[in-house]
């Protein structure tokens, strides 16, 4: 490279002269960067925790990536208590994620004229270098567009958004594990060489350029400051506050349910249940005459034993025993509801009626024709729970057409989507 | 032979001693030095070439081989449109957005820089980048929403669309208005402080004015 290229960088971003900044260096770039690698790690647990959530290793079914292979190594049955296990997972993933936004923006302006260096190629080890952090950089703001595209049900990712989002986080995680172990050495000396509470007490008046180092985020030529390093923390710290307080209230709910101004499911609530519907009877084209005293339930059983299907009306489960149980409805997206009064007849009393005493999984199907959630296998454990209910009513009354009329699956701790609705027919394993 | 073509240089050249010299092994052996090979396959002479140490090499290998095999079953989603969002993210990041934003704060120092005697003697700078830039992350994040790009968002969650919009300018307004109402703050503090020093130590004052300050900000708004 370096006989194929000048020695001398040309005019524009390549010379160091260019970058200005005094506050840029490496404590600062450091301080970002330890935000990261303590939030991306929780990024990324709770991610695998929500795939892990839908398990699809209990099903092709629920599986949206089957050709995960080793990806999926850590694959376990998904728990059902506490029962806001799933709502807390997501509303820290989504939210956590909005979030480090400005904190990750303001990392990349830190070491943006890294990209610049001169010559660009120092060595074969630099070259890979550099590939790996095409793809932490890549990687990063590719998980990022496609959570934030996801939540806001813009779906203009180049395709499905589980397969995306799953194997996109793999690569990123490849670049980052790689970015993290050649600079962990390089965080802990910056950090180490100026004290945080010192910077903290460091107004402008006395803000200087960090000492020359040999890498290239301290400028040779620094302008005159506008800002300190705190101002710098402060701004951040303040952008992320700002996004926090306008969306984690559809996932918290309560009082917070108002302030969440700029998310999806914020604080207008506009269905006669009062509260939040993922997806509607009209758009899963549900049609009334589905959903009327014609409706009927078929429980069927797989496997050995396996006796003929029982159907049963919507009066004949109402006729069964009625439990209550007090859930939330947690989605994929982030946004929860709070706890409502789920009332119905227990999915283990009707694998006990479809002749099933001990199932592995029921298959759940519902009215919806195609849609990626239109069935769902739900475990054992998932059938067994006391509080895994085909619910009829909500909070006193009949379910509305939005929320599954007339009759959905309700389960604690489980990602929204497998909360089936408009039932047409469970087909329990033994 | 030379009695036979005296005047020939070129059965000279051509003279079969100097090729049958070639099939001397001693010759041959010394061509061949298998250590001369051998030493392309010297770690240290490997790595001298490559830059940096065997761990450096064997977590990058590592890391393209996680890479590698996530992407097996990433890029059969779109073998085209992945790549192309891979760059397209580091290209619209580092490229687009990072110099559109520099470009535009130092715009606006640059306009203010001719009116440099009325400007207030804080770093008033960041009564304008801070609240222009929580908006525009606001909008960054959000813009789906707020421009009404989900064409199903009203049919799937009966939600409407329409406050998005409404609610990032009044929390734009309420951002400005905010740092408006600090600056105003800010500025009477330090006409307060400059009023008791003025009484109390006019000298050191003169003195000061002579040399440019670093308490007002640095930037082109100092006075």
């Amino acid at each position: 490279m370096k006989s194929l290229l000048p020695s001398d960088p040309p005019p524009g971003p390549f010379r160091r002269s260019f970058w200005r900044s005094p506050v840029r260096g490496p404590w600062l770039t450091s301080v970002f960067g330890l935000l990261l690698l303590v939030s991306i790690p929780v990024m990324f647990a709770t991610g695998l925790l929500s795939y892990a959530a839908y398990n699809p290793d209990l099903s092709r079914v629920n599986d949206e990536t089957p050709g995960k292979g080793l990806l999926g190594f850590y694959l376990f049955s998904w728990p059902t208590h506490p029962v806001w296990l799933y709502r807390l997972n997501q509303g820290v993933h989504v939210t956590l994620g909005l979030v480090l936004v400005p904190i990750l923006l303001f990392k990349l302006w830190s070491v943006l004229p890294k990209l610049f260096e001169w010559p660009p190629l120092r060595s074969p080890a630099h070259a890979l270098e550099r590939l790996s952090l095409f793809l932490l950089v890549g990687g990063a703001v590719f998980e990022f567009a496609t959570g934030i595209l996801n939540i806001q049900t813009w779906y203009k990712f180049p395709g499905s958004f589980y397969p995306l989002h799953f194997y996109g986080a793999w690569v990123f995680m490849a670049g980052l594990v790689v970015h993290v172990a050649l600079k962990l050495p390089a965080m802990i000396r910056a950090l180490r060489s100026r004290s945080f509470i010192g910077e903290l007490r460091t107004n402008l008046a006395r803000t200087r350029p960090e000492p020359p180092e040999a890498g290239y985020l301290v400028p040779v030529a620094p302008g005159e400051p506008t800002i300190s390093r705190r101002g710098v923390l402060a701004f951040a710290g303040a952008g992320s506050a700002l996004i926090a307080l306008l969306s984690v209230g559809q996932s918290v709910g309560g009082p917070l349910r108002w302030t969440a101004l700029l998310a999806p499911h914020g604080g207008n609530v506009s269905n006669p249940d009062g509260f939040q519907v993922n997806q509607t009877a009209a758009s899963a084209r549900i049609r009334e005459s589905e959903t009327s005293d014609a409706w009927r339930l078929t429980l069927g059983s797989d496997g050995r034993g396996g006796q003929p299907a029982t159907v049963l009306s919507r009066g004949d489960l109402l006729e069964m025993e009625q439990h209550t149980a007090s859930l939330p409805i947690a989605c994929v997206e982030g946004w929860s509801t709070g706890n409502q009064a789920w009332t119905g007849v227990r999915l283990s009393d009707l694998a006990r009626l479809a002749g099933v005493e001990h199932p592995s999984s029921v298959l759940v199907k519902s009215l919806e024709r195609g849609g990626a959630f239109s069935q769902a296998v739900l475990s054992a454990g998932q059938v067994m729970d006391p509080d895994s209910l085909l619910a009829l009513r909500v909070n006193g009354a009949d379910l509305t057409p939005d929320h599954g009329y007339p009759a959905r699956v309700i389960l604690p701790a489980s990602p929204g989507v497998h909360n089936t609705k408009w039932v047409a027919s469970l087909t329990f394993r033994s | 032979m030379r009695r036979l073509f005296p005047r020939s240089d070129l059965l000279q050249q051509f003279d079969p001693r100097r090729f049958l010299r070639w099939f001397d092994p001693r010759r041959f052996l010394r061509w061949f030095d298998p250590r001369r090979f051998l030493r392309w396959f010297d770690p240290r002479r490997f790595l001298r070439w490559y830059g940096a140490g065997p761990l450096h090499l064997l977590t990058l290998l590592g890391c393209f081989a996680l890479a590698g095999y996530a992407s097996a079953e990433l890029l059969p989603n779109n073998a085209v449109g992945i790549p192309i969002w891979f760059v397209g993210a580091v290209i619209g990041h580092d490229l687009i957005l990072m110099p559109m934003y520099t470009v535009a704060d130092r715009s606006v120092m640059a306009v203010f820089r001719h009116r440099r005697p009325q400007l207030p003697a804080v770093p008033w700078i960041n009564y304008v980048r801070i609240p222009a830039a929580l908006s525009g992350m606001l909008l960054l994040i959000w813009f789906p929403l707020i421009f009404r790009l989900p064409g199903r968002f009203t049919l799937t969650t009966t939600l409407s669309l329409d406050p998005f919009l409404w609610h990032w300018l009044a929390v734009t307004g309420a951002l400005f208005l905010l740092s408006a109402t600090a600056l105003a703050v800010r500025l009477r503090a330090a006409r307060g402080r400059r009023g008791t020093r003025d009484g109390r130590r006019r000298r050191l004052r003169v003195s000061l004015a002579s040399r440019p300050s670093r308490e007002t900000g640095g930037g082109p708004g100092h006075s």
